[in-house]
């Protein structure tokens, strides 16, 4: 955490006058604002940083048609079930290339969750929250991860690429716009990253240096809290400025762009490795759209077409660069689909069995977890509630999901305190 | 179960200092005026705590802090200087009074209200625009808060004047939920969502019965859609729920309408007599006897005390930065007031004011417990001078609005927005002349229509304020937070960088015009931060100009930016 | 509100009089129906893995009533024996092809993984002529020629292929060109010509001697992309021609209502010979569902079966009227996937999702079947 930037300290006056002493002899970069404006660290991270890659299949993924196949039953669908790369492990024909990364996964095929208001918005934030939505909002576990996890100030912690046309949505609650996801829509660059005309670079670094220079000496004799959120803000603001190529996917080598593909989620993929690779804690896709209350295996076949090869590309990439270790990846949607076949050929929303997948750090990988019936239509075998999930997604990154939160002096658990992580899937 | 309720960042468990609840204040406190009343209160609590207020805030402080309070913006350079250098006693309290009349706290108040009342949902049959005005005219009329509110309660959208005021309803689709749940938490201080299966598992107070009691009112409305395409409210007969807890699934409980703890007698109608307007596809449900009517009757008056105390706690932390109750909504055994006694006063004044919301504003702004400094005082540790201790100023965010609005005064950049919105309606008018061979009669574009459109764009520019700076739609407006997006959108955004530049007679172009630096310094403070610079400000800028003799212009653009970024701008201190 | 323009011929069918005479049961949902023109056959395919035929020369019976009590509403519908049915397994997925020779022998039929099966002996003991994978990913549609000698498939992969039916899975011709996936296939009733449909709504048409592309035609009304949801939506449910081959009809929905609800039904009426579009077949009032069958009636109108999770309809068109002048709401709110035409001219089957194949009888009722019901 930033220590001393703007504490009630005297020694201000003292470091104020040094920098501008810096930036007078026209030191660009260096000097004591150093210690504001860290370079981005372009080296890889180290191994012992976690990371977490959160895949959101927006809409709801039809268990049936992925992770846990019933084919030639009444519930079952027309597509077939195959192999994959762990033995007597069958996934859908629909996703080849993730049966064959199968391995590196653990499979929860009996997800469920009580029905909440809000029917998509209300179920995804029970997923990605562990708690019911109408007692929140409590934040989504990708500002929880950048909260807890991200140690280095000058990257956003926490970054989601979404599909485009989406905007930014407040999913910190309480942890605070500091911690909100950084919405790359569509895989482009955040907004307003282009310098305006009228400030050329060494402008620019006078005018973050005498702004900062202003916050000093507000913070002189205030409360602070306000003022170092603020500064650190401004800290990532002139990073991202000078590193707009981290969202440059086309800096990635066109072998590596060939293999993800040159649809949107391909290219979205890539940019996750790339994000990950500068050292981001949290980096967040989202695909659209599974919603197929009409059509459910048109859609799938062509959703799932899309997103197989390179969600598989990228197991494998963080595997052969041993990321996996440090990284977990979670594969998660707001629920399943119903096992009744809709007249329209569609499959509605269904939260009483569905699945999910996780792997990477702190998983045991390789292996299903609970078992729904012959066609899909319950749980049969170990139950697990959206809330043992996250609180398995913090234990898996070493986090304890019974410690808490401090709101307003108050202490809130990260994890919802009737829940515990599921000791199956974890190391 | 135990269900940690953190609800929107708020709490609940907090430890209660029930001990200070009777603190000995002015014997006849009927005869002092509000604001000394006011000051006793908060004043004997300091004493009680041992803790050490602030000083009283320089002028420059409070004109700044009070113009954004009451108008929604900082003032104008010229008004900063007068206000400062004028020696007249009684110059704050006449600026209060001048500010009060003015049309900007008007428009403010509209804001405020709207995004209290509608907390940013998304228009649905009432537009903001619509809404805006008519709060905008009940504030400028000085409508009693009781009887703006009873108009909401009561609003059925289809009396043309009262149209907008069923926004409240219809723009939450009606939906007795989100209503009874909004009407608690907004009208009555009370947020009763969790007693809607149970009660409340961590509140006492909050019975079941509470909430379904207050579903009475609203269960029966619903929407209707006239010929004319326009949805109004309609309503069904609706004289008790019954209601099931999900502790004790096999008892089933009945409430009739109530507020709270007091239940409403209905007056008998005969079964089949019910309806002025029976309900049907074709015609609006009208009943003989509306709980709707009932409701905004009985709530917002002095039969409904909770009224009175949610609406002086909220005007209260509209001006003072934090609630006697906080939050704001959460008024219950776990969570109680800071200054209770204070609080019961303000309510209590508020009621015998008749909701005279300018007279009451008039009197908090007055008194000296808003007129402090922010400043910490000396030797004092922050960490020990909590913010309900209102024992210096608690610095606020500045709402999306409020901070469109000043930045547009500080960069005096009226003139360089009006072009810019005259440039975006030129381009929409040549996109319309390239899509339509027929041109449109050019005699109809009146003054009428450009002046519409005109608004339009302003308002798309204020919206993107808003989707930056504000807060979640359907919730409360959170505390003050700095954010990535908020920092690229004040760095590099489109509209910000023209306001900048030197250009026309913004306010870079007239500092770059001036030679002599004690006057530059000052013309730039004042402009932007609505002080004079200190001394070590002064050398810092010469300084900084002297090095960068090569550009000025762009030198004083980055300097102009370099203030209007700060946290001391952000801030409404 | 459009006049009805048909006027029945004399002993011709009635559409108006259409009415509900017969129901196949089944316990999964119907994809396709044909009749044995030659035999008095009904074959199906369905959500399970078989191909089903009903012999039609059993009297559907009406059931007991389960309460005996109770006096039903409506006449009961009389039910086709439960053992009147037969399964024929080879397939591995649904079965959404299905296409009879004029031979009376044999028949064709594609599934949701892309196998082709040939059978032979279909009034007897049908047994799989030859049977392999003909596409990667599902085939959609199959369609045999007039003179039985070729069988096309159409499938996800985008190919068009035409088969000889003398051996086994012998390719005549592939035909590419489609970017997406084929949803139909139908020879035009000279032989000489072949239509393929896709998703996006673009028809192509192909001479089957030299697998050479002849022309496109627009159908791309059946077909929307949805930015919401970024993905495409429609696409050419069903195509028949008439009996001279003068004119086409193709079925689907038009519009963009996103990937929960369907566009509008729409049935679109070409000239073959000039490509060009003729009418736009709708119901009188706008259902949000899909046209999936179309059929061509002798008598000159045309037939549309379809529907949504909302309703399942029968339409019915002449070919001057973009209006239905008939419609027959299903009480099932199930669409009808498929429509054909018994050789009596006067009895629809219709496959629907809820299990059942309906057969509709498109004339008055006989006073000896209302006496029948009545007792």
């Amino acid at each position: 955490m930033r220590n001393d930037s703007s504490c009630n300290s005297t020694d201000h006056l003292v470091s104020r006058r040094s920098m501008l002493g810096n930036m007078l002899a026209g030191a660009a970069g260096v000097g004591a604002l150093g210690q504001f404006v860290h370079p981005l660290v372009a080296k890889e991270i180290e191994a012992k940083k976690k990371q977490v890659l959160i895949f959101l299949l927006n809409g709801g993924l039809s268990q049936f048609e992925s992770f846990d196949p019933k084919p030639n039953t009444d519930t079952g669908g027309p597509f077939r079930s195959i192999p994959t790369s762990v033995p007597g492990t069958h996934f859908s024909e629909l996703i080849p290339y993730t049966a064959q990364v199968a391995h590196k996964l653990a499979v929860v095929r009996s997800m469920f969750a009580e029905r909440v208001p809000g029917s998509h918005g209300g179920a995804r934030e029970y997923v990605v929250t562990g708690r019911p939505p109408q007692q929140g909002p409590y934040p989504w576990i990708g500002p929880v991860y950048s909260k807890l996890l991200a140690d280095n100030e000058d990257l956003p912690g926490n970054i989601h690429i979404t599909p485009s046309r989406w905007g930014p949505r407040q999913d910190a609650a309480f942890l605070g716009p500091r911690h909100a996801s950084l919405v790359l829509s569509g895989g482009q660059p955040p907004l307003n990253v282009n310098r305006p005309e009228v400030f050329d670079k060494e402008l620019d670094e006078s005018r973050y240096k005498l702004r900062q220079i202003a916050d000093l000496r507000f913070s002189q004799r205030r409360r602070t809290a306000h003022t170092e959120a603020y500064q650190s803000s401004y800290d990532q603001a002139a990073q991202l400025i000078r590193q707009k190529d981290l969202f440059d996917v086309t800096r990635e080598s066109e072998k590596d762009q060939l293999r993800y593909g040159s649809h949107d989620v391909g290219r979205h993929c890539l940019l996750a490795r790339r994000l990950l690779q500068k050292g981001v804690t949290c980096v967040k896709v989202t695909h659209n759209n599974y919603d197929s209350h009409m059509e459910n295996f048109n859609f799938h076949l062509e959703q799932l077409g899309e997103f197989d090869k390179p969600f598989a590309t990228l197991m494998q990439d963080l595997d052969d660069s041993g990321a996996l270790d440090h990284t977990l990846v979670m594969l998660v949607t707001e629920f399943g689909r119903t096992p009744v076949i809709q007249p329209d050929n569609g499959r509605d929303h269904w939260q009483d069995s569905w699945s999910v997948v996780v792997g990477g750090c702190g998983i045991q990988t390789g292996g299903v977890l609970g078992a729904t019936n012959d066609n899909g239509t319950e749980i049969v075998d170990r139950p697990v509630h959206v809330g043992e999930m996250f609180h398995t997604y913090m234990r898996a990154v070493g986090l304890d999901p019974t410690a808490t939160h401090l709101v307003g002096g108050n202490k809130v658990p990260f994890g919802a305190p009737e829940r515990s992580a599921v000791k199956e899937l974890l190391i | 179960m135990v269900i940690y309720l953190t609800t929107r960042y708020r709490r609940f468990i907090r430890c209660v200092f029930v001990a200070l609840m009777s603190i000995p204040v002015s014997s006849n406190a009927e005869d002092v005026p509000l604001h000394q009343l006011i000051d006793q209160h908060i004043d004997a609590m300091l004493v009680e705590q041992k803790l050490t207020a602030a000083v009283p805030s320089s002028d420059a402080e409070f004109l700044r802090r009070v113009y954004l309070d009451l108008t929604g913006t900082i003032p104008e350079t010229q008004t900063a200087r007068t206000f400062i250098e004028d020696s007249d006693a009684h110059k704050r309290t006449k600026l209060i009074d001048r500010l009060l009349a003015s049309d900007s706290y008007d428009t403010h108040m509209a804001i405020v209200a709207d995004v209290m009342l509608m907390e940013r949902r998304p228009d649905k049959d009432v537009t903001t625009d619509e809404w805006r005005g008519y709060l905008a005219q009940s504030f400028a009329e000085n409508k009693p808060l009781n009887i703006l509110v009873a108009e909401i309660l009561g609003a059925d959208g289809v009396d043309e004047k009262l149209r907008p005021a069923a926004k409240f309803y219809l723009d939450r689709l009606v939906d007795k939920d989100v209503l009874v749940r909004d009407i608690g938490r907004l009208f009555l201080g009370v947020d009763l969502q969790c007693a809607q299966c149970h009660n409340h598992p961590d509140i006492d107070d909050y019975l079941h019965q509470h909430y379904h009691g207050l579903s009475v009112f609203v269960a029966g409305s619903k929407t209707f859609k006239q010929p004319d395409g326009k949805f109004v409210l309609q309503e069904e007969v609706m004289r008790e729920v019954e209601f099931v807890s999900v502790f004790a699934p096999n008892k089933t409980s009945k409430t009739g309408p109530r507020i709270l703890d007091t239940l409403m007698e209905l007056p008998k109608v005969a079964e089949g007599d019910e309806y002025v307007e029976k309900p049907s596809r074709t015609v609006r449900s009208v009943l003989k006897v509306s709980l709707r009517k009932l409701l905004s009757e009985r709530l917002p008056s002095d039969a409904t005390p909770e009224f009175a105390r949610a609406m002086a706690n909220r005007l209260w932390a509209m001006v003072m930065g934090r609630g006697i109750v906080h939050p704001l909504d959460m008024h219950h055994s776990a969570n109680l007031p800071s200054h209770p006694a204070l609080l019961n006063a303000l309510a209590e004044r508020l009621m015998s004011m008749k909701y005279d919301v300018r007279g009451f504003l008039r009197e908090l702004t007055l008194s000296a417990t808003y007129q402090r400094s922010s400043f910490i005082p000396d030797g004092v540790d922050p960490a020990k001078l909590p913010e309900d201790s209102f024992a210096v100023a608690n610095v606020k965010g500045l709402s999306p609005e409020q901070l469109f609005e000043s930045l547009l005064v500080a960069t005096g950049a009226a003139a360089i927005f009006e072009m810019q919105i005259d440039d975006a309606i030129s381009e929409d008018s040549k996109a319309v002349a390239a899509d339509d061979s027929e041109q449109p009669d050019s005699q109809e574009t009146d003054a009428e229509k450009i002046a519409e459109a005109r608004r339009l764009k302003r308002a798309a520019r204020v919206d993107e304020f808003v989707t930056i700076f504000g807060g979640v739609p359907g919730q409360p407006e959170g505390e003050f937070s700095a954010s990535l997006p908020q920092a690229l959108f004040l760095a590099n955004s489109e509209t910000l960088s023209a306001w900048i530049p030197a250009r026309l007679d913004n306010l870079t172009a007239r500092l770059v015009a001036l030679d002599d630096s004690t006057r530059f310094a000052d013309e730039l403070y004042l402009g932007v931060l609505t002080r004079f610079p200190e001394e070590e400000e002064r050398t810092l800028i010469n300084e900084y100009l002297e090095s960068k003799r090569a550009d000025r212009p762009k030198a004083v653009a980055a300097l102009v930016w370099s203030l209007l970024a700060s946290v001391e701008f952000r801030l409404n201190h | 509100m459009t006049e009805s323009t048909f006027v029945p011929q004399p002993d011709g069918a009635d559409p108006i009089a259409t009415r509900l005479v017969a129901e196949l049961k089944h316990d999964r949902g119907i994809l396709a129906c044909r009749y044995d023109t030659v035999n008095h056959f009904l074959f199906a395919g369905a959500r399970d893995y078989f191909v089903h035929r009903w012999d039609l020369a059993r009297e559907p019976v009406v059931e007991p009533p389960a309460d005996p009590k109770k006096k039903p509403k409506v006449p009961p519908v009389p039910v086709a024996p439960m053992d009147s049915r037969i399964e024929l397994a080879e397939h591995q997925s649904w079965v959404g092809g299905l296409s009879l020779f004029g031979d009376g022998e044999r028949m064709a039929t594609g599934d949701f993984v892309g196998r082709l099966v040939v059978w032979s002996d279909r009034a007897g003991v049908p047994k799989p002529l030859f049977s392999f994978e003909a596409h990667k990913g599902s085939i959609r549609k199959v369609a045999v020629s007039p003179d039985g000698n070729l069988v096309a498939t159409v499938g996800n992969d985008g190919a068009v292929r035409v088969w000889h039916t003398d051996s086994a899975s012998k390719l005549h011709v592939e035909l590419l060109g489609h970017d997406c996936h084929v949803y139909h296939v139908a020879f035009h009733p000279d032989g000489k010509s072949l239509i393929s449909a896709d998703l996006k709504g673009r028809v192509k048409h192909w001479d089957v001697e030299t697998g050479k592309l002849v022309r496109e035609i627009d159908a791309s009304l059946l077909y929307a992309y949805s930015e919401k949801y970024e993905v495409d939506v429609g696409g050419i449910r069903g195509m028949t021609f008439n009996a001279d081959g003068s004119q086409v009809c193709f079925a689907g929905a038009t519009g963009d209502k996103g990937i929960a609800h369907s566009g509008n039904a729409r049935v679109l009426l070409f000239d073959w010979e000039s490509g060009r579009l003729l009418k736009e077949l709708r119901p009188e009032k706008e259902e949000v569902c899909t046209a999936w069958g179309v059929q061509f009636h002798p008598d000159g109108f045309i037939i549309g079966s379809g529907g949504s999770r909302t309703g399942g309809f029968l339409w019915f068109w002449t070919p001057d009227n973009e209006v239905a002048f008939h419609m027959v709401r299903f009480q099932q709110r199930a669409p009808g996937f498929d429509v054909d035409l018994a050789p009596d001219n006067r009895t629809l089957a219709v496959a629907n999702h809820d299990g059942v194949i309906r057969l509709y009888e498109m004339s008055g009722e006989k006073k000896a079947d209302l006496a029948e019901a009545g007792t």
